[in-house]
């Protein structure tokens, strides 16, 4: 199964290449390309130096167009399996493998890494994870999909949702939203305990202030979604 | 207000709102700009169940007559809405320029390959 690791990645000089590196020694048998979404800082040069497979937005897009870009290029290549891994250390390459079993088995179409399953390692502060819980009660009821991890950028896809991804992805904080929209699409969507490690470097996309804005604006995609989507699954 | 016009405005705004939510279940609108029509409605809605709440506004204010505070509320609204327009354009107007020159670059690049390659 063509196996493709999606690494997006905006300023991460500091963690970039431990992380290429770590996968690259653990699962040396997958591609991977990095989204280098118009980095300010020294990634660009870094992915350069170092000879990385990657892609140069030439505009800042955020996360959802940066993802989506992955999925584009996954699309492009016949890639029958795409895994999103965060470009800042906090996934471990080591459970891609635990991902994709489901996808390669076809029991699951999306397969989401998930941190509260075994409930070890970074748990993240009891705001988020109030609000995450808050995201995954609505997703239920929005679309069926019963998923604890709901904003987990740690995910593998197989090549239906390679697809439909590359079509249809949000722009900001696309996560949970992805889960909805996809599972209204009738995509079957299974967890996998990961442990997920804090951040070593750098400063993460979100910020205290953006967390209610966040909240707010994927509940309402998330209720959009069900209305433009419907309840039919296929 | 008297209840023919409150009625008819509910009826003009539920059309609004059936406009709106079309538009982006076709995609024609993408749900970041068509929030703030849909919440203008869903206040629309407010003001025409409780019409006390603008009257009171209105007096407070100072306005003579009802209508012409709803007016300038509306014209502020409108307002808001063309600068807020305006600063989304500016800013795609500043990627289209971004794009045209990496495109442009780019094809020039891949014209010194052929270059190269083809001899």
């Amino acid at each position: 199964m063509k196996t493709l690791i999606i690494i997006p990645a905006y300023n991460e000089q500091d963690n970039i290449v431990s992380v290429v590196s770590e996968l690259k020694e653990k699962c040396p048998e997958y591609d991977y390309v990095i989204i280098n979404d118009c980095s300010t800082d020294k990634t660009g040069e870094i992915l350069d130096r170092e000879n990385f497979n990657h892609i140069d937005l030439c505009l800042n897009l955020g996360i959802g167009g940066g993802v989506q870009t992955g999925y584009r290029y996954a699309l492009r290549n016949g890639y029958d399996c795409a895994v999103q891994m965060d470009g800042d250390g906090q996934h471990d390459p080591e459970y891609i493998k635990d991902l994709i079993s489901a996808i390669e088995k076809d029991d699951a179409d999306i397969v989401i890494g998930s941190r509260f399953i075994s409930k070890e390692g970074f748990q993240s502060s009891s705001m988020r994870r109030f609000g995450i819980k808050f995201l995954s009660t609505l997703i239920r009821f929005a679309s069926g999909a019963e998923i604890k991890d709901v904003t987990s950028g740690f995910r593998a896809v197989n090549k239906k949702y390679i697809k439909f991804y590359s079509e249809n992805y949000a722009d900001d904080y696309p996560e949970p939203e992805a889960i909805a929209t996809a599972s209204l699409k009738g995509a079957r969507i299974s967890e996998c305990p990961v442990i997920m490690r804090e951040r070593t470097g750098g400063v993460s996309s979100i910020s205290p202030f953006k967390s209610v804005y966040y909240m707010l604006k994927v509940s309402l995609a998330i209720l959009f979604a069900r209305f433009i989507m419907g309840g039919d699954k296929k | 207000m008297n209840l023919i016009l409150r009625i008819s405005l509910l009826i003009g705004i539920l059309v609004y709102l059936a406009l709106v939510l079309t538009l982006l279940k076709k995609k024609t609108f993408i749900l970041k700009y068509a929030l703030i029509w849909f919440i203008s409605a869903m206040l629309l809605l407010i003001l025409d169940i409780f019409p006390g709440i603008i009257s009171f506004v209105a007096s407070s204010l100072g306005f003579q007559l009802t209508a012409n505070a709803i007016f300038i509320l509306i014209i502020f609204f409108i307002l808001l809405v063309l600068i807020s327009l305006t600063s989304i354009v500016s800013i795609q107007h500043n990627d289209i320029k971004r794009l045209v020159q990496s495109a442009s670059i780019l094809q020039s690049e891949i014209d010194e390959l052929k270059k190269t390659y083809y001899r």
